[in-house]
């Protein structure tokens, strides 16, 4: 039998595996918004963790990650450094964010936000930049998954076809099943990555130089600017510590804003189990490791390839690997893309509808449901759309939606600790964060020092957000204290693990 | 007990402010060396590995004393 056909047969048995997890995922769950949206806010420690972790990492890390060790060598480090500093907020902000979120019956991260600060136009700003990020993400998703399938089959399946097959088989799990589907599958994806990465983070380095330390010394004795921090640009040029450092501090505060990952916290089943999530995330990203030797072991071997974010696929087509590792590889990548992009297309849908449409419109649940369940297709077609096209720079686009999504941190902030932060402030902060951003992004040769266009973004948003406040009237008092401290609901008996 | 509870978090937040600044410039300037290698691995991948070892350790123990803290 040819190559191509065994793995073809590995990628479909993967993908039927992953199909029949997310269809049973939403067996147990009540077909309420709730439900759909929160799965009913039940999800135990061991999904939590996978949801997290596995959201976490995406296509981007699975072949961007080795993209980055390959190319830019110690810059790649950043992601090892500010994983771990943007969860660890999350231990203090997730808990209050889901007992909130309990008590006044929200599902999204806007409803959350507008809990405290009344307004329709918030609602719909927050959604349409949750958007605006999301969708771009999704794209990178499916590109993902389709560069892979068309990579190991040696083009016999296309990307269009690739990404179709992928994301047709996460389309229908998301629907029927919703947000527990998408716990579930990646509770599987999960695992497949971590093991896979290990495996061939290991494997690699010793099946090309006979070991991890070897690998290094002969890098080092090659190339010893690569393994230098700050380490290199995308052309070659080294990296600026300014560009070093605001790409982990950027990283770290906008990591829990993504809308995919806040909402999260609606879906645990206490409070608890957010912590315990956050307690057992560095593990998850230890996963980083394997992932960069994979990268490392490309350098001395391929020699530039024109596009780095494909080291991954060549190395394994080219190094004359068991059929078997091949196919294990290209499960762990679509694991890696459609654990994230499942997350991301049902909270892009969720966001429309709760944020972006309810305010403004009367919806009972079945509507609602309905309404989400279409904009899931639509969100796909959107983002499939983008990903068979060619010309767009997404990784760009990525980017710089995590300077637009880390304005969403000093709203939550105030929300929580800032009992005089007033609506105008914070409608005030976002657009002057969210023009700031954009202006350094279209605009690089206007910022005073290379750091990342978000920072200057939070450096304008946080002085306008807390002088507006100051300027306009202060809120009532009990309206903030039923909002900071709604009263600990009685604890329910869980009535699934 | 309150008091147990509010100095191990400040211990907690000031680890990871350390960790914040060793990863990051200047600090992180003195740690950019790829030499020695250490368990095979460069020092300046060593370091930031190091560091989220060092987080993990934190968070344990910060959980640990919490949740005494909750089941009272």
């Amino acid at each position: 039998m040819e190559r191509w056909v065994v793995i073809s047969s590995m990628i479909v048995a993967y993908l039927g595996l992953t199909l029949w997890v997310g269809l049973r995922a939403g067996r147990g769950t009540s077909s309420t918004v709730d439900g759909f949206v929160a799965g009913d806010r039940n999800f135990g420690f061991l999904v939590m963790y996978f949801v997290t972790g596995a959201t976490v990492f995406s296509a981007f890390a699975f072949l961007g990650g080795p993209g980055w060790a390959y190319s830019r060598g110690a810059a790649a480090f950043y992601i090892l450094s500010y994983g771990v500093l943007g969860m660890v907020p999350w231990y203090f902000i997730g808990p209050k964010v889901a007992r909130i979120g309990r008590q006044l019956g929200q599902v999204t991260q806007a409803q959350f936000l507008t809990g405290r600060f009344r307004s329709r136009g918030l609602s719909l700003l927050i959604a349409l930049i949750s958007i605006a990020a999301l969708i771009p993400y999704i794209t990178l998703q499916m590109r993902g998954a389709g560069i892979v399938i068309e990579a190991v089959t040696d083009g016999k399946v296309p990307l269009w076809l690739g990404a179709a097959v992928a994301y047709g088989i996460v389309l229908v799990y998301v629907l029927v099943s919703g947000v527990s589907a998408v716990g579930w599958t990646n509770t599987l994806q999960g695992i497949f990555m971590i093991v896979i990465a290990w495996t061939l983070g290991l494997y690699l380095p010793y099946a090309l130089y006979g070991g991890i330390g070897p690998m290094f010394e002969a890098i080092l004795a090659q190339r010893p600017d690569l393994l230098e921090l700050p380490g290199l640009t995308a052309t070659g040029q080294p990296w600026s510590w300014a560009g070093y450092t605001s790409a982990i501090l950027i990283s770290a505060v906008g990591l829990t804003m993504w809308p995919h990952i806040f909402m999260k916290a609606f879906t645990a089943r206490d409070e608890r189990i957010i912590r315990r999530t956050v307690v057992w995330f560095p593990t998850f990203q230890l996963f980083l490791v394997p992932v960069f030797l994979i990268g490392f072991a490309g350098v001395l071997f391929v020699d530039s390839l024109a596009q780095a974010d494909f080291i991954l696929p060549y190395l394994i087509l080219n190094v004359d690997l068991p059929v078997i590792v091949v196919g294990l590889f290209c499960a762990g990548a679509l694991s890696a893309s459609m654990s994230t992009g499942d997350a991301l297309m049902h909270a892009t849908a969720s966001v429309a509808v709760e944020d972006g449409v309810r305010p403004f419109m009367d919806l009972d649940e079945a509507q609602q449901r309905l309404l989400i369940r279409v904009l899931i297709v639509a969100a796909g077609a959107v983002a499939y759309y983008f990903a068979v096209s060619e010309g767009v720079s997404l990784v760009v686009l990525l980017l710089t939606s995590y300077g637009i999504i880390a304005q969403l941190a000093p709203p939550v902030v105030a929300a929580l600790f800032w009992r005089r932060a007033t609506t105008p402030g914070v409608i005030a902060g976002l657009f002057a964060g969210g023009a700031t951003a954009l202006l350094f992004f279209f605009l690089p040769d206007l910022r005073p020092i290379p750091l990342h266009e978000g920072l200057f973004g939070l450096l304008v948003h946080v002085p306008v957000l807390v002088l507006v406040s100051l300027l306009t009237p202060a809120q009532d008092t009990a309206e903030i204290d039923a909002y900071i401290n709604p009263p600990k609901p009685e604890p329910q008996a869980s009535v699934q693990t | 007990m309150h008091l147990n509870r509010l100095l191990i978090r400040r211990i907690a937040i000031g680890i990871f402010l350390l960790n914040l600044l060793a990863v990051t410039w200047p600090v992180a300037r003195l740690f950019r060396s790829a030499e020695p290698l250490v368990f095979g691995l460069p020092f300046s991948m060593a370091w930031p590995i190091t560091w989220i070892l060092i987080g993990w350790m934190t968070l344990l123990i910060l959980d640990h004393f919490e949740k005494r803290e909750e089941d009272r």
